[in-house]
């Protein structure tokens, strides 16, 4: 294969990893409408559980994988229970910041426990050269798991709860919608998603440090804004937009220095044209 | 409010009294001593505490062999090491207690950070300094002779060392635009090398680049690619550019690569390409001198403590001495009491025109601007690597 196609099969797996994780921060911000700034970490954790599991314990890839989603996912729900939901209705701002707090406290747990000196966890070492391979896993995973989370919002009836409380919290409890664990799901599905990003991210990049979690954490936050925030479909297609944005830059040498300027000038030429996002829905105040 | 105004007291008393104690590093009691004291400054705890060690070490170990060819009558030096946890305030502190404690000449600082807070003192009291291993341009500027490559030093002694020993290689280099660091060597190892003798070019500006696809290709024509980045970002473009950059080519790096090795999960040896940096020592060499460093070294102490850094702290302590034994064979002498001032006086006249061979080179003489001038060699972090 060429390439050029390389590249952009590894683009658009790229994007696929961001559009995971963007689906993290949209699904809780368009649900519990807050922004969890700790959703990066969780893909931290999610690579540091492969560490333990699968470099130090010696245990089976699939194990790693599977023991990596279970814990991420506790840790959303535990972390949603014990730092946000005593905050439900306070301001946005105190939400805010205690999400930046839990992400310090996650980063330092892992620090102190680990150290700050850099890992190399690589799950599928016979992957390692072959990048059109791990383009097309990665890219076959992430829409599988798209597809099954769009069918989930729509056909469940946990996923009809889930729209009734984006839509008005106030009158899906009236209706006898239990807010507080469709929000625990909420978190329990973008931990999830995110524990998987980790995989993948470790595929492409097995860099396992305390600080990862924040670089891809950043970019999946303006996939998801780029996309139009709480929108699904959004998340997907700004993660691409990234994706794409990224390798072409980094492929260029004159441009490699200004990849991260030009991707965050899209984000805010994005915003200038559409303050909502692509597929954001835009709000009518009535004054 | 009174709480603010009680703070605000403690603040003035605290900056006061570290002024006071910056202030007070004036008195010098060489006139006791009874051998020469070298001094130094370096992290013997915290995390680089593994630097620091084996300096310490190394500048102990060629002082009690100097006093034992020397004998009764001879020089005899004495050396003194500080712990500063690679921290400036602590390496100013240690210069003043070291300096009220008699020191006459000093190895400086371990780290560049700690050394040029190290050398206010050392340059306002005329301390004769040559660092082992402080590599930042800051700190030749700030007075103290460096035994190491400086860092855009090494960017030129990269680019020298490949159109000597690489000429038929097509050279790509990748750096981080946005480190000083990186940038430093880079733009000195292009400007040594030339832009025409440089086939790509490729930059990130993070160290966790979310992958290096885009780099890789960049410089998948090359078969010599020089990393003047840190390991840990290396680690992740040697993983890249595998299946792309052909088996037999070249990762070379410099100082900055040091350590790479050590990266849990990532087996140096199981890669097909030569992985290698620029070094002035290679524990592994048959030259008879670095192997009687090397063997009396782990005899004495923890072999895992040795490093490029060790072998520079003996070449220093060697090197201090070698000028005092010049000096001398011009017919005059130096009594253990002399002041540092007067030492130094002695020294910088005398490095002028000294030439040195240690474990860290041969023929090696410094500039007037205090860098050295050395041949680097090149050190193969991957010596087992598989071949294909």
């Amino acid at each position: 294969m060429s390439d050029f196609w390389t590249l952009a099969l590894g683009a658009l797996a790229l994007g696929g990893v961001y559009a995971l994780i963007a689906l993290g921060y949209t699904m809780v911000y368009g649900i519990a409408k807050m922004l969890n700034f700790a959703h990066g970490d969780i893909i931290m954790v999610g690579a540091y559980s492969a560490f333990v599991t699968f470099m130090m314990l010696g245990m089976p890839v699939w194990l790693c994988i599977i023991i990596a989603i279970i814990f991420c996912t506790l840790l959303g729900i535990g972390i949603e229970k014990a730092a946000y939901r005593p905050l439900r209705g306070s301001s946005p701002l105190a939400i805010l910041i205690t999400a930046i707090g839990v992400s310090y406290l996650m980063e330092s747990i892992v620090y102190l426990a680990f150290s700050s000196a850099p890992k190399n966890v690589v799950l599928f070492p016979s992957l390692q050269g072959n990048p059109t391979a791990t383009a097309l896993i990665t890219l076959g995973v992430a829409t599988l798991l798209m597809v099954a989370l769009v069918l989930f919002i729509n056909y469940t009836k946990i996923g009809k709860a889930m729209r009734a409380v984006s839509e008005d919290r106030g009158a899906a409890q009236l209706m006898g919608i239990n807010v507080n664990f469709v929000i625990m799901v909420t978190f329990a599905i973008g931990s999830a998603l995110a524990a998987v990003a980790a995989v993948f991210w470790l595929m492409k990049t097995p860099l396992v440090t305390y600080t990862m979690g924040s670089l891809p954490g950043i970019k999946a936050f303006s996939a998801a804004v780029i996309g139009g925030i709480g929108s699904i479909p959004g998340a997907m297609i700004g993660g691409i937009i990234m994706g794409l944005i990224e390798t072409f830059c980094d492929s260029i040498p004159g441009l490699q220095s200004y990849t991260m300027a030009i991707e965050f000038a899209i984000l805010v030429i994005i915003l200038l044209i559409r303050p909502s996002g692509l597929l954001g829905k835009t709000k009518r105040e009535k004054v | 409010m009174k709480n603010t105004l009680k703070k605000f007291a403690a603040s003035v008393l605290a900056f006061s009294s570290v002024a006071l104690l910056a202030a007070c590093g004036g008195k010098n009691y060489a006139a006791n001593n009874e051998a020469i004291m070298i001094g130094g400054s370096g992290p013997l705890t915290g995390a680089y505490a593994i630097y620091g060690t084996g300096v310490k070490y190394a500048a102990q170990m060629a002082v009690e062999e100097i006093n034992a060819k020397e004998g009764a009558d001879g020089l005899k030096f004495k050396f003194e090491g500080k712990d500063d946890q690679g921290d400036g305030e602590l390496a100013a502190q240690n210069f003043n207690t070291l300096y009220e404690s008699g020191m006459q000449v000093s190895l400086g600082c371990v780290t560049s950070g700690a050394c040029v807070s190290f050398a206010e003192g050392g340059a306002e009291n005329e301390v004769f300094m040559m660092t082992p291993s402080a590599t930042a341009d800051a700190v030749y500027k700030a007075g103290v002779y460096q035994m190491c490559f400086s860092d855009s030093g090494q960017g030129k002694a990269a680019a020298k060392y490949i159109k000597e020993y690489y000429k038929d290689k097509k050279v790509g280099v990748l750096y981080n635009s946005t480190q000083d660091y990186s940038k430093g060597i880079y733009d000195n190892f292009v400007k040594e090398l030339g832009k025409d003798n440089i086939t790509a070019e490729a930059s990130f500006t993070d160290d966790q680049t979310a992958s290096f696809d885009g780099q890789v290709n960049t410089l998948k024509e090359c078969d010599l690619v020089f990393l003047p980045i840190y390991y840990t970002p290396a680690t992740t473009f040697i993983r890249a550019a595998q299946g792309k950059i052909a088996d037999g080519a070249v990762f070379f790096g410099a100082d900055g690569l040091d350590g790479i090795d050590g990266v849990k999960g990532f087996d140096v040896n199981s890669f097909p390409q030569k992985i290698s940096m620029l070094s002035h020592f290679n524990s592994a060499s048959t030259d008879t001198a670095t192997k009687a460093f090397v063997d009396a070294y782990n005899s004495k102490y923890d072999p895992d403590s040795l490093n490029q850094f060790a072998a520079s702290a003996y070449d220093c302590v060697y090197a201090i001495y070698g000028m005092m034994k010049n000096y001398e064979s011009k017919g005059n002498k130096i009594e253990m009491n002399i002041s540092a001032k007067d030492l130094n006086a002695i020294l910088t006249e005398e490095i002028k025109t000294f030439t040195f061979s240690g474990v860290t080179g041969s023929n090696i003489k410094w500039a007037a601007d205090k860098t050295v001038d050395k041949s680097p060699i090149e050190y193969e972090i991957n010596p087992s690597r598989i071949h294909s």
